[in-house]
């Protein structure tokens, strides 16, 4: 288990900005941390992998203290044990995808490398550079060169916002699967509902530089512990008016679907927003 | 005569450029990583040399250098060696002047490098120095060329700092630049030309060289 | 969506689907779910839960009717009717509870409804969705 109760504050132009982040994290599992830009979810993760230090408190890793201000001690960032994906990915632009790897590694392992490409669809492209790349397969690149010194700790900084949504659902089976085969504890960042839901057991909801909540994916909404059977978070594409009720067009996955409303409930939404559309098991009708 | 000036020529700009290739790197880290409030201090002196008259820099190296100073006599002393009016004089007074040019390129090339890669090679369990060497300095190819060519090349065109601290002596301290001045001051205009055409062409070569190679490095990187 | 405050009174399970019986003001609702008590914490007898449906599973019948095989009956006062070119929206009330259905325009005219009017409110077993609020 991580546990973590750490706090930084700064100047940001004449507003004081004050972070305390104070939470557990389970071993192996998957957590996605999510909030609006600038409410701190980046420094969160900077601050577990040392690439920022906080002012005070302690991050303790399976009884292992990674920083404790009162111990003084602060392990560097290459004594940490952690995999880091960056947002813009940082390849090596000097180095051909299989050499960013190898740098990565600690001890030599060409087999479990070939294991990593293979499970990222990228085994044809090891020699190219990452200039030859597109941006999904450069994300992938950076994905698995921070697994492959197998860390403890997988950090993913926004590691989704740049793609678009075909790419976006390969690298979240990537993730998925590296989940599935190395079972290493992971954070990620994001801001996508579905995204959580399709990858995440864990949800932190970070919101001015706190964890305000935290629990399943069903979190996010708040009459979230519906039993309906049949849901999924989907993206209001429109609100129209028809007769005396309202059609809202909704993106669901990359499907489009519409479900009808009352002007109260329509009243509370707005075209963007991600709502939970739910409905029973027994209503659906099957087609094949 | 000719022959003899142009090789020393080139040879003090090969010393030179190589000390300030191996003290300009370090340097140049440091600046561009440093949160130092002395930072522009040390950015000041660095750059000095781009704003002073050669003979200033000329001057105040004689008078430090020279015999009767501290460190001329202490070196006089222990090593034999003179400072001034003697190679190793114009080797120290190029480093000097030259400093400029090589930390310049190098250091506006580490910082424009993002800083997300350092960060990444941090994560992946490298040291600083092994990120300096198989990250940054691979990745500022370009940067590390311009420093170097500049350095050999503002070497090979200087004239104040040589005299001055040099002298004018034949197959010692007497350099291209300044025998051109000579030969013209003894209206020896053929020499004159015959080493003004040499550092010219040679010059437009060595800079037509890394534009070239520049183009192929920024495709690389890019 | 409406939603009525409840307490569970009874659950029957039988591989993997259950009956659950909510007490809703006097009436004993009926819910079927693809949970059990084992696989959803708040399925307790005496835990408060609330029910859902849709406003367009809410059918409305007169008072005079025959048997039915809808459990979930409610009865209801008619609030306000609001008419639509193809649908109807009937308010309900039944106690200090509103209700909101949807019908077509056609049954509200056959059916001549009127504010004031008592009527049965049926909604199927299901329809009703269970929300577990804090």
């Amino acid at each position: 288990m991580i546990e973590i109760d750490i706090q930084k504050s700064f100047k940001n132009k004449n507003e004081q900005i004050n972070f305390h982040f104070k939470t557990t994290i389970e071993n192996n599992s998957i957590n996605a941390i999510f909030g609006q830009s600038g409410s701190g979810k980046t420094t969160f993760l900077r601050l577990l992998s040392g690439l920022e230090t906080p002012d005070i408190g302690y991050i303790k890793v399976n009884d292992k203290i990674w920083f404790d201000s009162k111990k003084k001690i602060n392990l560097v960032p290459q004594k940490r044990d952690v995999g880091f994906v960056f947002q813009d990915y940082a390849l090596f632009p000097n180095m051909s995808v299989i050499k960013n790897l190898r740098f990565a590694q600690q001890e030599k392992n060409e087999n479990f490398l070939q294991e990593l490409l293979e499970i990222v669809d990228l085994k044809e492209l090891q020699n190219k550079f990452p200039n030859a790349l597109s941006g999904g397969e450069k994300q992938r690149v950076a994905l698995i060169r921070a697994v492959a010194r197998r860390p403890k700790l997988f950090l993913l900084d926004e590691a989704f916002s740049a793609l678009d949504y075909s790419m976006r659902q390969q690298l979240q089976d990537s993730i998925d699967k590296i989940h599935k085969s190395f079972k290493m504890t992971t954070l990620f960042i994001s801001h996508d509902i579905s995204e959580v839901y399709r990858l995440s057991s864990h949800i932190k909801i970070v919101k001015n530089g706190k964890i305000v909540k935290e629990g399943t994916p069903d979190i996010l909404f708040d009459n979230s512990k519906i039993s309906g059977k049949f849901k999924f978070s989907a993206k209001i594409l429109k609100i129209k008016k028809a007769d005396i009720v309202y059609i809202i067009t909704l993106l669901i996955g990359n499907n489009l679907t519409k479900v009808v409303a009352t002007k109260e409930e329509v009243n509370k939404l707005n075209t963007g927003d991600t709502i939970l559309v739910a409905t029973k098991a027994f209503n659906p009708i099957i087609i094949i | 005569m000719f022959l003899e000036t142009m090789l020393l020529t080139f040879k003090v700009a090969l010393h030179t450029t190589c000390i300030l290739f191996i003290i300009g790197i370090p340097i140049a880290f440091w600046l561009s990583t440093t949160k130092s409030k002395f930072k522009p201090i040390f950015e000041t002196i660095i750059s000095m040399p781009l704003v002073l008259p050669p003979s200033v820099i000329g001057f105040y190296l004689l008078i430090f250098l020279g015999p009767s100073s501290f460190t001329g006599s202490f070196f006089e002393d222990w090593f034999d060696m003179r400072l001034v009016f003697s190679y190793e004089g114009i080797i120290i007074g190029s480093t000097i002047f030259s400093f400029p040019f090589m930390v310049h390129p190098i250091q506006s090339g580490l910082q424009s490098l993002p800083k997300s890669l350092t960060e990444a090679s941090y994560t992946l369990g490298k040291s600083k120095l092994q990120t300096l060497f198989y990250i940054q300095l691979p990745n500022i190819r370009a940067s590390l060329l311009v420093g170097v060519v500049l350095t050999f090349a503002h070497t090979v065109g200087e004239f104040g700092v040589v005299l001055m601290i040099g002298g004018n002596i034949p197959g010692v301290t007497r350099l291209a630049s300044i025998a051109i001045y000579d030969e013209v001051e003894a209206l020896n205009y053929d020499l004159a030309n015959q080493y003004a055409l040499t550092l010219f062409v040679i010059c437009f070569i060595i800079l037509l060289v890394v534009y070239m190679m520049n183009r192929k490095f920024s495709g690389v990187l890019k | 969506m409406n939603k009525i405050k409840g307490v569970i009174k009874k659950i029957t399970s039988h591989q993997g689907i259950s009956l659950v019986n909510i007490q809703i003001l006097d009436t004993l609702f009926g819910t079927v779910l693809l949970d059990t008590p084992k696989s959803c914490n708040y399925l307790k007898i005496g835990k408060s839960i609330t029910v859902a449906f849709k406003e367009t599973e809410v059918v409305i019948a007169l008072l005079n009717m025959g048997g039915i095989s809808m459990t979930n009956q409610l009865k209801c006062k008619i609030k306000s009717i609001q008419n639509g070119k193809i649908l109807s929206k009937i308010e309900l009330t039944c106690k200090e509870t509103i209700l909101t259905s949807f019908i077509t325009l056609n049954s509200s005219k056959r059916l001549n409804l009127k504010v004031n009017d008592n009527v049965m409110a049926l909604i199927k077993a299901n329809e009703i969705s269970l929300i577990e609020e804090d």
